[in-house]
């Protein structure tokens, strides 16, 4: 009886009348590119549905007879002459809170086994970045973890930072660095990463990683592998920007990394070569830089009456035997906020993280660090910027005055301690008090090598004796003069037991 | 490549050209013949890219559950053309699936109205599918 009643109530409501439906049908498969002739009123970007084979398309390109769509799925189930239909929206994915912790392909679809994802909301793929009266400019910090990025190059809630650099310098554990290290942040931002053409290993890899250091579970990763048809590496961006466009427009903070952008402009340039637009400069077609244009412009720093949230881009591009004046690195830099660039003969040096400081910039500046940071890094740049003048100089002659030895040894001093593994990012305090520590407190007068074990005695020696030099840096966010004068009282203490 | 887009783009206006003048056939594949001019070797493939384009576009086809009558036929018919236009070719199939009424499928359209997509239209309903 229940049963009964039940159906008749779903029942209820449903029209019985004929139905039209758009159709219209294959008459072409070139790789991911379908030709379709019908589909008489299909929009551009509209998602179009293949009957016989379950699988959906994108049109992108409307001509006169012809609509060339690309296909979301695996392109040999499809023949000539399937039927395909308007589904009569445009390309949208389900975003909500659901999705944190999970992995999950551009289509939105779990792939890490963990079970279905029961978000309810959706949001349209393709958006508008905010306006310009929605924004406010960057002024809150988004600290890496990473000393030689937050003290030279800080990045802010809302900014696009590029990270470029060869194959294998670091890029990626930049970021998965700034990743793990918002785990104790104040407000902390959901993490979004973006895998475009990584290896499955390397995903495999990560998701322990993020797993291991508890960063899991505030992050999503949206992975399109190498194997993957090309539209998908193309819409991956797209997936993981809408997705922190959601806990931006909450009011919530995101932090998106796109691994990486080339990829993401090569799968580009295959879709729209079989597409036959007409290709530019390398084969990319003329579009490619709107296309890096329009994903990035939708990080954004949102003004209080849209509820202040950001989304925080950090786009990776790899380059070419460090060659960055190429045609998609001067493209994503020019689009940024400012770049790291990491150099392979630093990198050989030993000095990692690689980063090349006077290539690297961020024109947000300092307004996206905390006062204690600002006046930690006070003169940081002088000092560096000095150092590397004078080391090109060094290296011609024997003899130098005292005073440009001591601003080489402090240099030497300070590239030493700026030095970092990867996976321990810092919290912001320490790294606020190491680079003091660095710059104000004459650690040049320590040996070379006991500089290495240097930051870790420091810390240890605060922790025992002066715990509340952390707290005070943590909770004003200030380095007042007594704190200072209490940083430079230990590692007074610590440089004796040095023996200097 | 190029050749290939040269042969469509030939064939869609000869098509488009018969369908609007149907009478004036002779005139127009004179006219084919003289501004292909040195590029008259093309002209078999151009024929038959028209047919196909010809076989596509203007064929309409009716599915039924069951043989109709004429009288019916004529109706729809008549119906058709009053939609799609003339010069359409009508196929009538037979497809016992759709239990009853009939499906039409031209180029840009399918009109579903047979019990079959009535009844997955309830099923679909009911595991709450769109």
């Amino acid at each position: 009886m229940d049963i009964i009643e039940k159906f008749k109530k779903q029942l209820e409501g449903i029209e019985i009348k004929s139905e039209v439906e758009e159709t219209g049908e294959v008459t072409e498969i070139k790789d991911v590119v379908a030709k379709i002739s019908g589909l008489k009123n299909v929009e551009n970007f509209e998602l179009i549905f293949f009957e016989e084979s379950n699988i959906y398309g994108l049109a992108l390109n409307l001509e006169e007879f012809e609509v060339g769509a690309v296909i979301l799925g695996d392109a040999t189930k499809i023949k000539e002459g399937h039927i395909v239909k308007r589904t009569g929206s445009v390309f949208s994915i389900n975003v909500g809170e659901e999705l944190l912790g999970r992995v999950v392909d551009p289509l939105g679809n779990p792939i890490d086994g963990k079970g279905e994802i029961n978000a309810k909301e959706r949001l349209p793929l393709e958006r508008k970045g905010p306006s310009v009266m929605d924004r406010q400019p960057v002024k809150e910090p988004m600290h890496t973890g990473v000393k030689i990025v937050d003290a030279l190059t800080p990045i802010g809630r809302g900014q696009r930072q590029l990270i470029i650099g060869d194959k294998g310098l670091g890029k990626t554990a930049i970021a998965i660095d700034t990743i793990i290290n918002q785990k104790n942040e104040k407000d902390r931002p959901v993490c979004i990463y973006v895998a475009c053409g990584q290896k499955k290993s390397k995903i495999k890899r990560l998701v322990k990683t993020l797993e291991e250091a508890g960063a899991l579970d505030y992050s999503i990763i949206v992975a399109a592998f190498p194997d993957d048809p090309a539209p998908m590496l193309y819409l991956a961006p797209f997936t993981g920007v809408t997705m922190g466009e959601y806990f931006r427009d909450k009011g919530g903070h995101a932090l998106l990394v796109y691994d990486d952008l080339t990829r993401q402009a090569w799968a580009w340039r295959e879709i729209s070569l079989i597409l036959r637009r007409p290709p530019g400069r390398e084969a990319y077609p003329g579009d490619v830089f709107y296309l890096h244009s329009r994903l990035l412009e939708r990080a954004a720093k949102l003004s209080s009456e849209k509820g202040g949230g950001s989304l925080t881009a950090l786009p990776i591009i790899e380059t070419q035997a460090g060659d960055i004046s190429g045609y998609i690195p001067t493209n994503v830099i020019s689009i940024t906020d400012g770049q790291i660039f990491l150099d392979s003969s630093l990198y050989r040096r030993d000095q990692k993280p690689a980063m090349d400081i006077g290539a690297s910039v961020s024109r947000v500046g300092s307004s996206a660090q905390t006062k204690a940071m600002k006046k930690a890094c006070g003169s940081l740049k002088l000092n560096l910027t000095q150092f590397q003048e004078l080391e090109r100089f060094s290296e011609f002659t024997e003899e130098l005055d005292p005073e440009t030895k001591k601003i080489l040894e402090k240099g030497k001093a300070i590239i030493k301690i700026l030095r970092q593994k990867d996976l321990e990012p810092l919290s912001f305090e320490k790294e606020a008090v190491i680079i003091y520590a660095a710059t104000n407190c004459f650690i040049e007068d320590l040996n070379l090598n006991n500089l290495e074990t240097f930051q870790n005695k420091l810390f240890e020696e605060i922790q025992v004796s002066k715990p509340e030099i952390f707290e005070e840096v943590r909770n004003t966010r200030e380095l007042s003069d007594e704190t200072r004068k209490n940083i430079e009282d230990v590692v007074k203490r610590v440089k004796e037991s040095y023996g200097s | 490549m190029k050749k290939d887009k040269e042969i469509s783009s030939w064939a869609r206006a000869l098509f488009l050209a018969l369908e609007a003048n149907k009478e004036r056939e002779e005139e127009i594949i004179k006219n084919l013949f003289l501004s292909l001019d040195r590029k008259k070797y093309l002209i078999p493939a151009i024929i038959k890219k028209y047919k196909r384009i010809k076989e596509k576009e203007g064929r309409i086809d009716v599915s039924v559950a069951k043989e109709v009558s004429e009288e019916l036929k004529q109706k729809i018919n008549k119906r058709i053309e009053e939609l799609e236009g003339k010069n359409k070719t009508i196929n009538y199939i037979i497809e016992e699936d759709l239990i009853g009424g009939f499906r039409i499928k031209t180029k840009d359209y399918l009109v579903k109205a047979s019990i079959k997509d009535t009844l997955t239209k309830i099923k679909n309903n009911a595991y709450g599918y769109n």
